[in-house]
């Protein structure tokens, strides 16, 4: 139970990054892509937002970066990690009418969308593991 | 195990009685703990039985259901299980690194992050240590973070 209810802990950290990231990107798209109707497609767009970022979030329980693993194990579970919210994200997109296949720019437009909030979460995550290494160190050498 | 403690009366020589079919190497083990007084560990290599002090050990693993003490240039074979020298190491400043592993916090030299939330521990003969994500809580406590 008190697993389950990490596991828990770590979708929902991760669902409100992830949430955050794009709505950012989102912002940066519409404003390149985007209409003059706004108000047509922002009320609808929060919506997506969730779901889209919902699946995105549950993908963690199949990607568990809890287990113990090789770091070529943990490098191809990154990789299928970033297939998998690839798909979500497009399949999202291709239902939401984000964007249409036929418009490779669009698609492009997408695709870097998805790269850039994948590696953002990545790097600020690294980042925060770094100054956390960086203070055990401080402690280690003041023992 | 059964285990039974009685009282003595004051005065009384405090003794040790083990009841058992056959002496096996736990038994041993704890018998020799005792005759010691200390916190000596009985380990294994080519047959031969030595006796080491836990900081000599930078870290323990399990591999293929058997645990291996790693000291600075040796590896010896202990007959503890993984969670028993755990407990009984805790205190000595060794933590779960991951569910295979016992590490010596005293011969951690640096730590840096890897990837998905794990540390990578670089030990004071060079060895690097992996030490998982749902551990890294008990490091940062050992430390007083």
């Amino acid at each position: 139970m008190k697993e389950f209810r990490q596991r828990l802990r770590a979708v929902m950290e991760l669902f409100f990054k992830i949430t955050t990231g794009i709505i950012c990107a989102s912002a940066v798209y519409i404003s390149i892509f985007g209409g003059t109707d706004m108000e047509f497609v922002v009320a609808p767009f929060l919506g997506q937002i969730l779901i889209t970022a919902a699946l995105c979030s549950v993908g963690s329980l199949f990607w568990d970066y809890e287990k113990e693993m090789s770091k070529k194990s943990m490098l191809l579970n990154m990789i299928g990690h970033y297939v998998y919210e690839n798909i979500v994200v497009l399949g999202c997109g291709i239902t939401f009418q984000w964007f249409y296949l036929s418009d490779w720019k669009m698609l492009l437009g997408m695709v870097i969308a998805v790269a850039v909030v994948f590696f953002g979460i990545m790097a600020f995550s690294f980042g925060m593991d770094y100054k956390t290494a960086q203070k055990m160190n401080e402690k280690l050498n003041k023992r | 195990m059964k285990i039974t403690i009685l009282d003595v009366a004051a005065g009384e020589e405090e003794e040790i009685i083990i009841k058992c079919n056959q002496m096996d190497d736990r038994l041993m083990q704890l018998v020799n703990q005792f005759k010691r007084g200390s916190d000596k560990l009985n380990v294994y290599q080519d047959g031969n039985i030595h006796l080491i002090e836990p900081q000599d050990i930078y870290y323990f693993e399990t591999v293929d259901q058997k645990v291996f003490a790693y000291c600075e240039n040796e590896v010896y074979e202990i007959r503890s299980r993984i969670y028993e020298l755990e407990e009984a190491l805790a205190a000595k400043d060794f933590f779960r690194a991951s569910k295979s592993t016992l590490l010596n916090l005293n011969v951690i030299k640096s730590l840096s992050p890897a990837f998905g939330g794990r540390f990578e521990a670089v030990l004071g003969n060079g060895e690097h240590v992996i030490i998982s994500r749902q551990y890294v809580g008990t490091l940062k406590e050992k430390l007083g973070l």
